[in-house]
């Protein structure tokens, strides 16, 4: 039986001036077996509704499960709980890209915050100081591997000793850990057997890549949506 | 006497693209595998690894590879975005240890197929099984 990942990062273009045609990247997805994507570029509060609803209409078209996603990068660390606030209850993930000192400690605090992306050129004192509350709060550290494919020479190896030393942090510290594509072309996707391969480079083992883009993304977006659905008492949690 | 230097390990790939007629010539395959090889892992590696395109099918691709460096090749394998001039991806399917063996896999995989539910999946595997399950 073939093992079906999450790919929580892709860019799409009409939510995302970066990224590649809905219909390349989902028609792609199928063909890689991709469970479900989540899709970024749900930051700006005016447009989410609208975009939404376009996810919802692509997910129906084309039998993919999408998430909606948003990846935070304020200037503040009070802007950046303000946009939790707003954005939580609307996207299935919200995510924080770790660009500065004080905004990386305060998403990590923050336990409505679920993953933590980390850059291809990443201040490692920086994740290590950052680990134990990582930990402490259940955010993940989200690295993405399209980097990879995408650059070469001097580049590619720094990203290859960031990832890796990450890695060995995440192992070492048991942490929960997501491995996503951050794709924004179709030919950034990869299936389960190619993210196992790329893995290898990084000092991924098989359990570690399972965990990363199979057991926890599911869990994610399973307590996210449950909450979303449900309406808990304050002091109730989703296990 | 024939002296066996080492041994080889035989990967089956399929050339993923959104063109469903886009079947690119072995000579292609052969140099966007070998360009990302070298740029990964180097040109000992390459000398080593003595990477060789032995069938290109429809969308299935065997390769064989010495045996030690038979990680590396996959991973370079799976870097690859590009054949000729046209985006393509390279998704390894199996590995074996013979070329019969793999040809067996490959058509049991091939007509198998399926897709389950991947918590049932026991963890624990082998080296000689395919790379897409668990």
């Amino acid at each position: 039986m073939i093992m079906r990942s999450y790919d929580l990062r892709v860019f799409m273009a009409p939510f995302n001036k970066r990224g590649g045609s809905p219909d390349e990247v989902l028609k792609f997805a199928l063909k890689l077996n991709i469970r479900g994507i989540a899709v970024t570029g749900f930051e700006d509060l005016e447009r989410v509704n609208g975009n939404l609803s376009l996810l919802k209409k692509l997910e129906h078209e084309f039998g993919i499960e999408l998430y909606s996603r948003a990846d935070l990068s304020t200037s503040s660390g009070e802007e950046l709980m303000r946009a939790v606030r707003k954005l939580r209850h609307k996207l299935d993930l919200v995510c924080v890209k770790l660009i500065s000192k004080q905004l990386a400690y305060r998403a990590i605090k923050c336990q409505r915050v679920d993953s933590v992306v980390i850059p291809p050129l990443a201040d490692l004192n920086l994740v290590f100081s950052l680990a134990p509350l990582a930990k402490e709060n259940g955010v993940a550290f989200e690295i993405n591997y399209a980097p990879l494919i995408r650059s070469n020479g001097q580049v590619r190896a720094s990203i290859i000793g960031t990832y890796s030393v990450i890695t060995h942090v995440v192992n070492k510290r048991k942490l929960p850990a997501i491995l996503s594509s951050g794709a924004q072309r179709w030919y950034e996707l990869r299936s389960f057997s190619g993210i196992l391969a790329i893995g290898e480079v990084l000092g991924m083992d098989r359990h570690f890549i399972r965990d990363a883009t199979v057991v926890c993304p599911k869990k994610l977006i399973e307590r996210n949506r449950s909450r979303a659905s449900e309406k808990l008492f304050s002091g109730v949690e989703v296990t | 006497m024939p002296v066996k230097l080492g041994r080889s390990r035989y990967i089956a790939l399929r050339v993923e693209s959104l063109d469903e007629d886009f079947k690119p010539p072995r000579k292609e395959v052969f140099n966007a595998i070998r360009d990302t090889i070298l740029q990964l892992h180097g040109e000992a590696c390459l000398a080593f690894a003595k990477v060789r395109v032995l069938s290109v099918s429809d969308s299935t691709i065997v390769i064989k590879c010495s045996n030690k460096y038979a990680k590396n090749i996959l991973s370079a394998i799976s870097l690859v975005s590009k054949i000729g001039d046209r985006p393509a991806v390279l998704d390894p399917l199996l590995i074996s240890g013979t070329i019969k063996k793999l040809r067996e896999k490959l058509k049991a995989y091939l007509e198998v197929n399926q897709i389950g539910d991947e918590e049932a999946v026991p963890d624990n595997r082998k080296d000689d099984v395919d790379l897409a399950t668990n």
